[in-house]
């Protein structure tokens, strides 16, 4: 208690909210441009800690990777692309939002739902880290499984219209996952003869190509923008959209929880944790029909989520040393510069500077809600006041830029074109981007786990059986039944109360 | 024009495309952990794609496809994006994008004179010149932040 106590009076300086106000920005910025990345940001950055103190240093580092998460709202609300893949869940609602002429209303309660999501992150890092820590541990190879699989049977929520043109567009995202080095054999895999692609497709390169260029095209061919200023409206208030989310409690507390547990499990990533999030919102909301439609419960539920994860890929990296996540493998490196050691001891041995650091990440949670709404406002009129004819070529050159600088190769970028017109075509076909994105994002996790738990399994008679061998895993299998059923056992149930309800009335 | 076609036949076509070419791509000496995965996927989508056809011969639905605007305008977006990829490959990032943004802003500012003239703006030899020089900085900035600041090597081709 003493040193929880030392902790926070450690940050609260003028130095600090100074370092955390300038991490925001720096986050911010980053987070909006799709293609740079908090683990860009947080590597560029890592050198200038040198000259700080390791408090402030650190300080400064928690709250540009905690802006950059949330920046990526913004891009995924007016200009239909996440700026980092824990953004596409967001984009689902956020977008049709916009398009509605609720762009205002979207980014602030976006910016509201990653507050609070941050922030119960930072109280279950506060309090929580040690039995978490316990429960990361738990999961191996099958849970891995598990939980790709949990993921990918949201492809038939995502899915508007024919649910096989959805799992087609999953299978396809998961072909694509399988480009360049297996994650297992080790063996490359279809090169087509160029050595180019060893590398495979780069999943930030592909997001641009599915979210931005089909974007890009309709603005060109309608030469209309989709994001409408809201005229007719009054400004959003911060006090009424923050009324509107709050009212819902049930949503950002599930959110922030799934958000905590999806951080915690390394590799699992953020992105995971807002798909994950807003699939339960949708099957558990009143109103599930709006959601895809402009929905705030699955904006919240998305935002509140991916900003939990945040904290929750800090426990298994102070307790464990194990860096959950490509940011937190830099913080890994940031905090052993400052002569911290991540592990069991990190608590006792440093615990100012540990709980200094956490309780930073619950001020820089806070802080997104002046400067995300100072930084929202502007960029919202930005894309709404700016000429098309300047609009469209700069988010044709973003995207160029984005997808080079993931690894310095215009094999990337030629690889986001193909993508992005395959992309177009694909949703003119009925074939949701976001479904061909979740195989992408999922099929990797899958493969890994479905292949280490078959060798695993290679000492007992019955090698799949590993697979549901533990209590998580068989937990995690039945809830992976109930997504697949639940929607149709639920339809066939509602069938027969409706006809019940008419006979009798 | 109006395309009107059964679009269950046509992501069927693209995923039996797909797995044909990737099905060929497949090495034998593959290991079986490195094998199995993209097998299962294949088999997956050529599945998918079947199930496809029977449900477009059953429902025999025609959709709109392309329907956002002009068809030809969607074509030169493409065109132009592929062209600005091997450009700055050629000539540089800063010369190949002022070049290109240059067409292109011209290009889309004209076709929303066409499209919402009450919005477009009408351009002046001045707003010409301020429109050049804007575009002109905004490369620069870019180039600037990319390569100076997040230290990003930009495509240096003929020029830079």
């Amino acid at each position: 208690m003493d040193l929880l106590y030392k902790g926070l009076v450690g940050i609260l300086t003028i130095d600090t909210f100074f370092l955390i106000a300038l991490g925001t920005i720096i986050g911010l910025v980053i987070g909006t441009i799709p293609g740079l990345t908090a683990t860009m940001a947080l590597a560029l950055l890592v050198p200038f800690t040198f000259a700080m103190d390791a408090l402030n240093g650190l300080v400064m580092l928690g709250a540009v990777y905690t802006a950059a998460m949330y920046g990526g709202a913004f891009t995924a609300i007016l200009i239909n692309t996440p700026g980092t893949p824990g953004a596409i869940a967001t984009m689902l609602d956020g977008h049709p939002m916009a398009a509605k002429g609720e762009a205002e209303r979207a980014i602030v309660g976006a910016t509201v739902a990653s507050v609070c999501g941050g922030v119960a992150g930072f109280v279950a890092l506060l309090f929580l880290a040690p039995v978490l820590s316990l429960f990361a541990l738990r999961f191996g190879p099958p849970e891995y499984f598990w939980v790709a699989v949990l993921g990918l049977a949201l492809i038939a929520g995502l899915s508007t219209g024919s649910i096989f043109k959805g799992l087609l567009g999953g299978g396809i995202g998961m072909l694509l996952g399988t480009i360049g080095i297996s994650p297992v054999g080790g063996e490359a895999r279809f090169l087509f003869g160029t050595s180019q692609l060893q590398g495979g497709v780069e999943l930030i390169v592909a997001l641009i190509g599915l979210f931005a260029v089909p974007e890009y095209i309709r603005l060109t061919a309608t030469a209309v923008r989709a994001v409408k200023p809201n005229e007719n409206s009054k400004p959003q208030s911060l006090l009424s959209v923050t009324k509107e989310v709050i009212y819902k409690p049930i949503n950002i507390i599930r959110s922030s929880i799934i958000g905590v547990i999806i951080g915690l499990i390394p590799g699992a990533g953020n992105n995971v944790a807002g798909l994950l999030a807003y699939s339960e919102a949708k099957r558990s909301s009143r109103t599930p029909e709006m959601f895809g439609k402009g929905s705030m419960e699955g904006l919240v539920a998305s935002e509140s989520s991916n900003n939990a994860a945040v904290p929750g890929s800090m426990v298994p990296l102070l307790t464990l040393g194990v860096p959950g996540s490509p940011p937190a493998a830099v913080l890994f490196g940031a905090l052993m510069m400052h002569g911290l050691t991540p592990g069991t001891r990190l608590f006792t041995d440093s615990g100012v500077l540990t709980y200094g650091f956490i309780f930073s990440l619950g001020l820089a949670a806070l802080a997104l809600l002046p400067v995300g709404m100072i930084f929202g406002r502007l960029i919202f009129r930005a894309v709404t006041k700016v000429p098309l004819g300047f609009l469209i070529p700069t988010i044709a050159m973003m995207t160029i830029l984005g997808a080079y600088s993931m690894r310095n190769s215009m094999t990337d970028v030629f690889i986001m074109v193909g993508v992005g017109i395959f992309g177009y075509v694909m949703r003119n076909f009925g074939v949701s981007p976001a479904t061909i994105a979740l195989g992408l994002i999922l099929g990797p996790i899958a493969e890994q786990g479905f292949a280490q738990a078959m060798l695993i399994g290679r000492a007992y008679d019955y090698p799949f059986l590993v697979l549901l061998q533990s209590p998580l895993s068989i937990t995690l299998a039945i809830i992976v039944a109930i997504t697949l059923i639940g929607p149709f056992v639920m339809k066939v149930v509602r069938r027969k109360l409706n006809a019940r309800k008419t006979i009798l009335g | 024009m109006l395309v009107r076609v059964n679009t269950h036949f046509l992501v069927a076509l693209t995923g039996f495309i797909l797995f044909a070419v990737f099905w060929f791509a497949q090495d034998e000496n593959w290991q079986r952990p490195s094998a199995a995965w993209p097998e299962t996927i294949l088999y997956g989508i050529a599945i998918l794609s079947a199930i496809l056809v029977v449900q477009g011969s059953i429902l025999k639905s025609r959709e709109k496809i392309f329907a956002d605007g002009s068809k030809k305008r969607a074509l030169i977006a493409c065109v132009a994006l592929i062209a600005w990829s091997l450009i700055i490959q050629g000539l540089g990032f800063v010369v190949g994008s002022v070049l290109v943004f240059m067409v292109m802003a011209f290009y889309v500012a004209a076709v929303e004179k066409k499209v919402s003239p009450k919005t477009a703006i009408t351009m002046s030899p001045g707003k010409v010149v301020l429109w050049l020089v804007a575009i002109v900085c905004e490369v620069l900035v870019l180039y600037s932040v990319f390569s100076k600041v997040l230290l990003v090597p930009l495509p240096k081709g003929l020029f830079f």
